[in-house]
């Protein structure tokens, strides 16, 4: 079938999906009379509510109009595919790093003019990029329950421990981070070849590894007892100890996985002068502070002063900040699709 | 005969609004997700246009995606006849007491539909865990040295998701219930049929319709279902809604979970639509 005919084929349903697309667009600008609002999509729940008490007040006290929508990651990206080429919904988004990456892949993302970000050069260069600012970060590290795993570990060779058999716990989505673990114990060291790792994991399999599909399910584990181990953000881990539960973190010597949250402006944004005060209130020290105290992440801006006690649970040492795996998102993404449905057959 | 489908026709109007945003909200967005479950996945980017069978071919002929589809078919047969199975009598239970009781216990059956599901879901969780009340329980009572784990094992999701349809099954079958008379059963009795015989032959006959439909309801539910499946089953059973979140969030292959979405949509359909018509054929018998 010629490529015409397939364009002709969907001509229609991509004629009502503009048409859709317009008309929201028309609404949307019909009710931006004022040229000082930036509307902001991000996830909810204590991370939408940290942003609002730290970022979204202050800047509405300075008179800016912000309004928020909030939404899960892969609905805010699937929006941000359907308005290209269109006036956008959006003027800042809110993503994790992997998800921040495919939006840029995908030409959604404008580039950051750094010279409007007046933190830029305070920002850990772990985290600079050039499509978007970070807010905040933390790293997927051991968590483990100190109750069962003695002495502490210092490496991931503590899952193919045998005292630990069938107490290892992993999260589904994470198998882009288990696999680079798994690898570093067949001798990879660097940020590819992550493929060398299957073994590693089916051997773990084998002794009994057990899968989660939600964070919620692995905590429940881990509270009930049947998982003693596993690797999680510190952050997560923080948050589990505020709820009553004994865990204890660790980077191991091969490094630990990082993640950060970050806010770009898609390139369709309609406010973009308004998008970079909201950029420069991400960083200000008010909302790296409130984040750390709330939601138990690391603050990007250098020279943040935290609490003696939050530091050393939620921060990284300036050497567990070097031995983090310098993440190569255009090989994982590339790879996911194939790793995914391994882990699936081979892993769950 | 012209007179009696009149009314009909001038009426028809009403049924407008709901036409309109069903072919907004179903039919629109249904044909997109047809189209691009032919698109091509190149991993990186989001699809290509073509026109390839290859996201069908691989649903179909990969061993995993088998198992995924026949665990949810099974699932749902499954949670569904349970759910019948505890349904019927629960109706005739029912059917037994004065309106003011029945009408307050039915309230109660519905209660259960006000608690968000992945509530509902956390619950049975909190029931099943290793450390739950189940296994708490039972070691207490000496019988059962070690907990048993129940969660992520196909008859836990199958009882979570049959008591979630529960209410569904219930009404059906008691709505057909009530208008049959209590002198059937009689009658046939006074003829000699024992009461089992009589239940077989001149009851259930007459309220398979409504054990049709909440079957068939619950059928539905249970295909699309995430959440139960999810947080019950975890990654050990797999069904394929949260496999098609998977392919959209994590991989970004909308081809894909568009192709697996229309299988699911077309036997949920299609297996709904020949229960009702065997059910209307009697071929059970």
């Amino acid at each position: 079938m010629s490529r015409s005919m397939i364009r002709r084929s969907t001509a229609p349903l991509r004629m009502s999906l503009a048409a859709v697309v317009a008309f929201s667009s028309i609404a949307f600008a019909a009710g931006s009379a004022s040229a000082q609002e930036v509307t902001v999509s991000m996830v909810g729940g204590t991370y939408g509510d940290v942003v609002e008490a730290s970022i979204v007040k202050p800047l509405e006290a300075a008179k800016l109009k912000v309004t928020t929508a909030i939404e899960p990651h892969p609905v805010r990206l699937t929006k941000l595919v359907t308005e290209k080429g269109q006036p956008g919904s959006y003027d800042v988004v809110q993503f994790p790093d992997y998800f921040m990456y495919q939006a840029n892949s995908y030409g959604l993302l404008q580039d950051i003019d750094t010279s409007r970000i007046t933190a830029w050069k305070s920002i850990e260069s772990a985290f600079l990029s050039p499509y978007d600012v970070p807010h905040i970060f933390s790293a997927a590290v051991i968590v483990y329950d100190p109750a069962h795993v003695s002495p502490p570990p210092t490496s991931f060779a503590v899952f193919w421990d045998p005292k630990y058999k069938g107490r290892v716990g992993a999260l589904d989505f994470m198998f882009p981070q288990w696999l680079w673990m798994a690898s570093t114990q067949a001798g990879n060291t660097t940020n590819h070849d992550f493929d060398k790792g299957w073994a590693k994991l089916k051997a773990l399999k084998d002794a009994g590894l057990q899968t989660f599909p939600t964070q919620e399910a692995l905590d429940s584990a881990m509270k009930s007892g049947e998982v003693w181990l596993s690797v999680n953000y510190r952050a997560r881990a923080v948050q589990l100890t505020k709820a009553g539960m004994n865990v204890k973190t660790v980077v191991p010597k091969e490094g630990a996985w990082p993640v950060s949250f970050s806010f770009g402006i898609p390139k369709n944004a309609q406010h973009k002068d308004a998008a970079y005060t909201f950029l420069n209130a991400v960083l200000t020290p008010k909302a790296q502070l409130a984040a750390a105290e709330k939601i138990y992440y690391a603050p990007v801006v250098k020279g943040t002063k935290l609490p003696q006690d939050l530091e050393s649970r939620v921060g990284f040492t300036p050497d567990e900040v070097k031995r983090f795996i310098n993440v190569d998102f255009a090989y994982v993404a590339k790879n996911s699709p194939a790793w995914q449905q391994r882990w699936e057959e081979q892993i769950k | 005969m012209g007179d009696d489908a009149r009314p009909g026709r001038q009426l028809g109007w009403l049924a407008a609004p709901t036409c309109i945003v069903l072919l907004f909200s179903f039919v629109f967005p249904l044909a997109l997700i047809a189209r691009y479950s032919v698109n091509e996945f190149v991993p990186g980017q989001l699809m290509r246009e073509a026109l390839t069978p290859a996201n069908y071919v691989r649903f179909f002929t990969d061993a995993l995606f088998q198992r995924v589809f026949v665990t949810t078919l099974v699932v749902s047969l499954a949670s569904g006849f349970v759910a019948v199975l505890v349904g019927i009598p629960t109706a005739f239970a029912l059917r037994g007491l004065s309106a003011r009781w029945r009408s307050a216990l039915i309230t109660l059956l519905l209660f259960p539909l006000l608690v968000v599901t992945v509530v509902r879901a956390a619950g049975w969780v909190a029931l099943l865990n290793e450390r739950g009340a189940v296994n708490s329980f039972l070691l207490a009572l000496h019988v059962i040295s070690e907990p048993i784990r129940f969660l992520r094992t196909a008859p836990a999701l199958i009882v979570a998701m049959a008591s979630s349809l529960l209410p569904y099954i219930v009404i059906s079958i008691d709505s057909v219930l009530q208008a049959v008379p209590r002198h059937l059963e009689e009658a046939a009795m006074v003829l000699g049929a024992p009461p089992r015989a009589a239940f077989r032959y001149v009851i259930l006959p007459l309220i398979l319709p409504g054990i049709v439909t909440g079957f068939v309801l619950s059928f539905i539910l249970s295909m699309d279902a995430y959440a139960t499946p999810l947080l019950i089953g975890g990654s050990a059973i797999r069904m394929m809604s949260p496999m098609i979140y998977v392919q959209v969030s994590e991989l970004q292959n909308w081809p894909f979970a568009s192709a697996i979405s229309i299988v699911l949509i077309v036997t949920s359909v299609t297996l709904s639509a020949l229960i009702t018509v065997a059910a209307a054929q009697r071929k059970w018998r």
